[in-house]
């Protein structure tokens, strides 16, 4: 997140109890090797996932008109993901052990960072 | 025609062709390249071959293909299907390429432009009836840019065959224009039947001839702006009319290509070879800036 412009944020830390995400609902990611410059709900369902393509040399789908090569990655053993959404009173969890990774032809990029979602400072919630 | 395969995947670029009539293995052949739907914004470019034995050119005439540029939707659809009754001495070859390949190759890494696709599709139909037996003697294209060195290039690549490419081709050659008119057949059945890879809401047909400068086309294009992803794939993104309706409509974008505001563009080449020192200090790239990647200078 790119928040050096921003004024001093109050951050606070929550805990979270594995317990409760453990039947979270499956959610996809995708990373892409550009940067959307806002945060904001996009309809990834209705026009992403639908184009992405087999082809010869792997997972295909174009965004805004280029062509992105991908392949599916997983979130090494012993680490979980969880994307948070705040709703209302409290947060909702949907997990992945699996992530889509889009890179441009020439490029590998590994999933090292975590998403951007899970770096989002929440305020403080009880669970 | 059966465009199911492009329905199947209108991602990328379909083929289609007539089965090779038998007499056109046997004796020279004259053969016409043309194109539909270069121009346009919205949907496939379609480029489409005809060939014939040079004796039976007279019956290709008889058909009044001649006059494809004057010819209504269902005129052409009437001469297709007549061309397809005579395919006792008639064949047709074309590529769909899809507003998504035209695209994608136009906006890649390594650039490939839309004259550079045009031409090798071109190509590539003329060595498919080549590999189909067909005893192809003459070939006549029509073109959009220079005749000459277009000319050139495939009489290099197809030595045995005279090659004649000529603007405005479709009204002088009955074979050209009998490849104008399969192109466009097939580019109409293509629009018109769209599959839309995306789920869209609302969606409406409405948009015109599709050509940029139409304001039914632009109009839809307005409305059709998703912000993030932009535009569903019927739109073709290295149009500068779609790239600025979403430099104004939808979310900026960064790609590591892209250039930022600290970084300048290459500049003039003589500022290499300019005798004192160097203005500018040069930025490394942003993507090792991002990275926070340095030169080493010491070990």
């Amino acid at each position: 997140m790119e928040s050096s412009d921003e004024a001093a944020v109050e951050k606070c830390r929550i805990h979270l109890r594995p317990g409760t995400l453990r039947d979270a609902p499956p959610a996809t990611l995708h990373l892409l090797p550009c940067e959307v410059l806002v945060s904001r709900p996009a309809p990834v369902g209705r026009f992403f996932t639908p184009a992405i393509r087999q082809g010869p040399d792997g997972l295909e789908v174009s965004f805004r008109g280029r062509k992105l090569r991908g392949e599916e990655v997983v979130v090494p053993p012993g680490l979980v993901g969880y994307v948070m959404e705040e709703k209302g009173e409290g947060l909702v969890g949907k997990g992945f052990s699996e992530g889509s990774s889009n890179d441009n032809e020439q490029e590998q990029q590994e999933l090292v960072e975590p998403p951007e979602a899970l770096e989002r400072d929440f305020p403080a919630q009880a669970l | 025609m059966d465009l199911s395969e492009l329905d199947r995947d209108s991602t990328g670029r379909c083929r289609l062709n007539s089965p090779v009539p038998a007499v056109c293995r046997k004796e020279p052949c004259i053969l016409g390249v043309d194109e539909a739907g270069r121009g346009p914004v919205l949907g496939p470019m379609v480029y489409a071959i005809c060939y014939c034995p040079l004796s039976r050119l007279a019956d290709l005439e008889a058909l009044k293909v001649a006059d494809s540029k004057t010819l209504s939707e269902s005129e052409r659809d009437r001469l297709f299907v007549k061309m397809q009754e005579d395919g006792d001495f008639v064949g047709w070859a074309l590529d769909v390429l899809s507003p998504n390949l035209i695209s994608t190759s136009m906006l890649g890494r390594v650039k490939y432009n839309l004259n550079s696709l045009s031409h090798d599709t071109a190509t590539g139909l003329v060595q498919f009836a080549l590999d189909q037996g067909v005893k192809v003697a003459q070939v006549f294209v029509d073109t959009v840019g220079l005749p000459d060195t277009y000319q050139e290039r495939l009489q290099q690549r197809f030595p045995g065959i005279e090659v004649t490419v000529k603007a405005k081709a479709d009204a002088l050659y009955p074979v050209v224009s009998a490849a104008s008119i399969c192109a466009k057949v097939a580019r109409d059945q293509a629009v018109k039947n769209w599959h839309f890879v995306e789920k869209l809401q609302g969606l409406d047909a409405d948009y015109g001839s599709g050509y940029p400068n139409d304001p039914k086309t632009k109009a839809w294009l307005r409305k059709h702006v998703e912000p993030v992803f932009g535009f569903p794939q019927f739109v073709r993104f290295s149009w500068r009319t779609a790239q600025s309706i979403l430099e104004k409509e939808a979310e900026g974008v960064m790609w590591e290509d892209s250039l930022t505001g600290d970084q300048e563009g290459p500049g003039r080449i003589t500022s290499y070879f300019s005798e004192g020192a160097r203005v500018r200090p040069r930025l490394p790239h942003r993507y090792f800036q991002e990275r926070g990647l340095e030169s080493a200078t010491t070990l």
